[in-house]
């Protein structure tokens, strides 16, 4: 098979590590995940929808036929084989998705934030409520319907942390907030647990906000970063991988063009954009909407706050660059 | 009880996965309660929480899966339930195998199966018209369970079906049998001489069935999805479907159900009907009788009726309206009068809570002209729900409207919304409670034990003020479904609740204890 689109993190790293054998870590229909080097992972998917360290491969049925966890597999710039015989995808002449390809520029102003992040919210409301989306209504205080929540288990658990955790972000108390995100990371069901694509949300966000204006946010990297290191040994290794590039402001394909959508001009359809993301994993998508919009209620109060003390955005063409390694 | 923990090690789910094997493990036989997820330290906080952690639990890393459960070790072993677990795990993983591989578009699908006429499409609605779009145009028939389609859509994508000759029936059309095969909501029925076109889910399965009841079969079953006799999409599909019946060979008579059609595509339909060499039943519930006896079409009073007319006529038998019950009358009374005087005499209001849309309809019409029912698809704009003075009268509910199902399933499937509104909405003042109960394809595992655990505990906590309440339900499905028509009757009986063998029957029921308790208690309105 064939490689359609790589992440262009996955070609740098290729061309840095020109061969070498690693093993697959995970597998499932839509997806592999081969683990390199001692924690990183590559993402094959044969979905429309692409990850930092992703290839998008024309695989025509389930990545189980070929692979099991623990196989060999070996690596170079132009493919990847496993030890097996029975899979081998070929990297040539692929698509090269920018990874930090969200345009600061034309950054909306923080009325017209609130009125997408309205939209998002009451189509959010409408969509089947698994994992976290039963916290909607409490955690973004719209008014309780007197039907109780279609809730479970894990949601009602946390509530209460959750609920914490967004109104020490409002108020921009990173450290208590960060004191509370010990309280959510790995938590939830699958392998990315719930509370980890929630944290991914606000930190794909948060970092956004510290490209537009550093000078503005400095406790972001820091607090980012922490997350991110918290991770690893807290959550799955594959949620720790999701939380590092949403500390560097890399999440998937589908996710950066809503982001773009909500923060920036951008010409696509807003709930076209959001129905892609919910439709990500089982709940995945849909924990991931739940922190996008209440961290939008903080980006919206930031942006703000910004303007009024006269601060110009930096939102000349350019694109979000990395962090510099400290 | 014991608590005990199974661990696979460096196994990955996903949580929706997760969720539905945790609920199935809950519901054998000797498990109390049972935690499964990933071994972070946070979820082991909940599983400690909740009183299942053990000593293995220091084992555990966040990539290791555990199951943990509180047992009864006199009925079921820890081994048994992870046998459990692998067992529901292996049949997930059957079905993401190659032979069952699920195509992620359409053309893969189309090729996978080549010889497919028909494709069932179930996407977001801003995305049907697509995907229906490359259907028709690859020459495949189309049932559209999504809503939400723009209604300019369904008319260019209706347009183009009958161009080509195609069944687009949708968007929303939650019921067909075509060829036998049921599709989305639908009942087990023998096939026979019988084709149904209808623009009303629940009402096309209450006729089905009751034809199937009466010893009859179905040829086709055709949807049309409910805006079809508007207006705008001018019945493109209601047309079509009855053309085809027209022109079925196994058909031999053709019923037609929907709400009243706009009156421009009604004058259609009967001059489809004049031309018919088959006899056509109709029921607009509600409809204009004279205009469809004009057309030599057969008007019907209720969708029992359609099915009662429909199989005399097939038979070429006399019929009449059928407006009355399949038990003897004095046998009514009995029950009318044995029921009443459970009431005290404030008990005076009507709660009818309807998971299908077309029999709450057809109800409040039966119902109409004797109360002031209130309801969120109201016969007038004056009396919608909202208007409901200081929380009195009698309410009827179609609880598969929008309004009751964002971010949960619809009632047909997961009963919990009815539940809650048994709780919330049937109080001391309720006389009696009207309720459907639909089986079939895609329905609920057990509505009837649902709708019987819930009226036991309304019983119970009216028991407390000296109180007890009128429950009638009718059943809408046949022995050959999977919940199996007798034994939810039976279910139903078990807890109290009286049974008609139809909506219309219980509609009549309802009627007639409501009068009793208002020659006893004065009118409420």
């Amino acid at each position: 098979m064939n490689a359609i689109t790589a992440a262009d993190d996955l070609v740098k790293f290729l061309e840095d590590h020109p061969s070498f054998g690693a093993r697959v870590h995970s597998v499932f229909p839509h997806a592999a995940n081969l683990l390199v080097l001692e924690d990183a992972l590559i993402t094959l998917t044969n979905q429309d929808d692409i990850t930092p360290m992703g290839l998008r491969v024309d695989c025509g049925t389930s990545f189980a036929e070929f692979l099991q966890a623990g196989d060999e597999v070996f690596l170079d710039p132009y493919r990847i084989t496993a030890a097996n015989g029975l899979f081998t995808v070929t990297i040539c002449d692929v698509e090269v998705w920018e990874t930090r390809s969200i345009l600061i520029l034309d950054a909306l102003p923080a009325e017209a934030v609130s009125q997408t992040r309205f939209r998002l919210m009451r189509w959010l409301e409408k969509q089947s409520a698994q994992g976290l989306l039963p916290l909607l209504p409490r955690l973004t205080r719209q008014a309780v319907s007197s039907k109780p929540a279609n809730d479970n288990l894990y949601s009602r658990y946390i509530a209460d942390d959750l609920e914490a955790f967004t109104q020490a972000i409002n108020s921009s108390d990173w450290k208590p907030a960060l004191h509370l995100a010990d309280r959510l990371i790995g938590f939830g069901m699958g392998s990315t647990p719930a509370c980890d694509d929630f944290l991914a949300a606000y930190m794909v966000v948060l970092r956004i906000a510290n490209e537009i204006n550093p000078a503005r946010f400095p406790w972001i990297r820091e607090f980012n970063d922490i997350i991110a290191s918290k991770a690893k040994n807290r959550t799955t290794l594959i949620s720790a991988n999701m939380l590092r590039h949403a500390s560097e402001g890399r999440v998937s394909l589908n996710q950066q063009q809503l982001l773009q959508a909500c923060l920036f001009k951008s010409d696509k359809d807003l709930i076209l954009l959001a129905e892609k993301v919910l439709r990500h994993g089982a709940s995945s998508g849909g924990d991931f909407l739940l922190g996008l919009v209440c961290a939008l209620e903080w980006y919206q109060n930031a942006i703000t706050e910004t303007l009024k003390e006269g601060e110009q955005a930096r939102v000349a063409n350019k694109r979000l660059q990395p962090v510099p390694t400290p | 009880m014991t608590i005990q923990t199974s661990i696979k090690k460096n196994a990955y789910y996903d949580s929706v996965t997760l969720m539905l094997l945790s609920r199935q493990l809950q519901e054998l036989a000797g498990v109390e309660d049972v935690l499964v997820g990933m071994g972070t330290d946070l979820n082991l906080d909940l599983a400690k929480d909740l009183g299942l952690a053990t000593g293995e639990f220091d084992t555990l890393t966040p990539n290791d899966l555990f199951i943990a459960a509180k047992i009864d070790e006199a009925q079921i072993s820890m081994k048994a339930v992870e046998d459990a677990f692998n067992a529901y795990l292996n049949k997930n993983a059957e079905s993401d195998s190659d032979e069952d591989y699920q195509p992620t578009s359409l053309s893969s699908a189309i090729q996978a199966l080549p010889g497919a006429n028909m494709v069932l499409v179930s996407v977001p609605g801003q995305y049907a018209a697509a995907e229906v779009e490359d259907a028709l145009d690859a020459g495949l028939h189309v049932m559209l369970f999504s809503d939400n389609v723009p209604v300019e859509d369904e008319l260019r994508l209706k347009q183009k079906a009958v161009e080509k000759g195609l069944l687009m029936m949708g968007p929303d059309c939650g019921t067909a049998i075509i060829n036998g095969i049921p599709l989305c909501f639908a009942n087990a029925v023998r096939r026979g001489k019988i084709g149904v076109v209808g623009a009303s889910g629940t009402g096309t399965q209450e006729v089905t069935v009751q034809i199937h009841k009466l010893g009859e079969g179905l040829s086709q079953v055709i949807g049309t999805g409910g805006r079809d006799l508007k207006e705008q999409i001018g019945g493109l599909m209601m047309i079509q479907g009855f053309e085809s019946l027209i022109a079925d060979p196994e058909t031999e008579l053709i019923v037609l159900i929907s709400k009243p059609p706009d009156p421009s595509v009604a004058e259609k339909i009967y001059q489809i009907a004049k031309s018919s060499p088959k006899p056509v039943v109709i029921d607009f519930i509600g409809g204009d009788r004279a205009a469809i006896e004009a057309a030599g079409a057969i008007p019907c009073i209720s969708l029992e009726d359609a099915a009662q007319k429909a199989v005399k006529v097939l038979r070429g038998r006399e019929y009449e309206d059928f407006t009355g019950f399949s038990l003897p009358e004095e046998q009514i009374e009995q029950v009318v009068e044995k029921e009443a005087a459970k009431l005290k005499s404030d008990q005076t209001e009507l709660r009818a809570l309807f998971t299908g849309g077309t029999l709450a309809d057809e109800a409040m019409k039966l119902l109409g002209d004797h109360y002031e029912i209130y309801s969120n698809i109201p016969l007038s704009p004056e009396m919608a729900i909202e208007n409901l003075p200081e929380g009195r009268g009698h309410i009827c509910l179609d609880l598969g409207e929008d309004e009751f199902t964002r971010g949960r399933p619809h009632p047909m499937i997961d009963p919990q919304t009815r539940t809650e509104f048994f709780e919330s909405h049937v109080d001391e003042k309720t006389a009696v409670i009207l309720v459907d109960v639909v089986l079939g394809f895609g329905s609920y595992k057990d509505p009837a034990g649902a709708v019987a655990d819930s009226v036991r505990e309304i019983r119970q906590r009216l028991s407390t003020q000296g109180r007890d309440v009128v429950v009638i339900a009718s059943v809408c499905g046949t022995e050959l479904d999977s919940q199996d028509l007798n034994k939810s009757i039976a279910t139903l009986e078990a807890a109290g609740i009286i049974v008609l063998p139809s909506n219309a029957q219980a509609v009549r029921l309802t009627d007639k204890v409501m009068q009793r308790i208002k020659k006893g208690a004065g009118d409420v309105r």
